[in-house]
């Protein structure tokens, strides 16, 4: 089966072509999935530094999770 | 047969009914006036606004694609791209999306400007915000060369939409598009409202979706008419 399916309507009827990827495409098929990889990971780094941060500063203040949440009214 | 009414100096107009046909009437108005052309209505009343465009092809990887309607259907796709949607026709355009499967959740469908069957991969600046259920707010700047982004749901019903205004494609200077999408799925509802500037010089006649799983909707795009 080919990569890529393209329909002209231009034609009457419309032109149908079955083709596989270029090189140029496949290269940005590529770049876009490390791309995703790369900023999945940079996300859960932050995501875990956050935590850590977060954490570091209820330490500091001697609070729990849970009275955060009621320092804040709810919203945490 | 025919009625002619010579004018006082020159020319003639000429009544004349159909060589068959019914009995009919024609009712002159009431009043003085001058009768108007089919020109001069087409062009009094031909509608301001949204106009629907048909892209003149398209291009599928994986899955199905068809266009029907002026609206392009896709199932089960990585990318649909929309050829000779942007012309020298309308200045603007807005381009509505709705996703009604895929096959992960989560996932952003992403667009790319195209031109002559490439798409543009560089030059993008995204300033956006993004907001989700959970509680949480990032507003930043993000360094992606897309534009539009919309989370994917395998829910069924989930609401997962998306709309763009885009300024100028077609036109040789660079291209401003602002989009606002929305996805509620089982996760969460997730907003992401971008301004996209695309930095290239240059004129594109459409645009590609795509994805790092296979999704399933419609495009519709449509010209800001003059």
């Amino acid at each position: 089966m080919a990569d890529v399916t393209e329909i002209d309507y231009t034609t009457d009827p419309p032109t149908v072509t079955e083709r596989d990827f270029t090189d140029a495409e496949r290269a940005q098929i590529a770049a876009d999935a490390q791309a995703a990889v790369d900023a999945a990971a940079a996300a859960e780094a932050k995501a875990v530094a956050d935590a850590a941060a977060r954490a570091a500063v209820l330490e500091r203040l001697g609070l729990t999770e849970d009275e955060v949440v009621v320092l804040l009214g709810g919203v945490s | 047969m025919p009625v002619k009414i010579n004018g006082s100096t020159s020319g003639s107009v000429t009544l004349a009914a159909p060589a068959t046909g019914s009995d009919v009437t024609l009712t002159l108005p009431a009043a003085t006036g001058t009768a108007a052309t089919t020109a001069n209505v087409t062009s009094a009343v031909a509608p301001m606004g949204l106009v629907a465009v048909a892209p003149t092809s398209i291009a599928n990887s994986g899955g199905s694609a068809s266009l029907s309607n002026y609206t392009v259907s896709f199932s089960g796709v990585s990318s649909v791209s929309l050829n000779g949607v942007f012309s020298g026709d309308y200045d603007n355009y807005r381009v509505l999306v709705t996703l009604t499967g895929a096959g992960a959740d989560n996932n952003t469908v992403n667009f790319r400007l195209r031109s002559a069957g490439s798409d543009s991969s560089a030059n993008y600046t995204v300033t956006g915000y993004q907001s989700f259920s959970g509680g949480l707010s990032n507003q930043s700047d993000i360094s992606v060369n897309q534009f539009g982004p919309i989370n994917t749901s395998t829910t069924t019903n989930a609401i997962v939409t998306m709309s763009a205004d885009v300024f100028g494609p077609n036109a040789s200077r660079y291209t401003a598009i602002h989009s606002l999408g929305l996805t509620h799925n089982a996760t969460a509802v997730f907003v992401k409202s971008n301004t996209v500037s695309h930095a290239v010089a240059s004129a594109y006649d459409g645009f590609t979706a795509y994805c790092a799983v296979t999704f399933t909707g419609t495009i519709s795009v449509y010209g800001y008419k003059k």
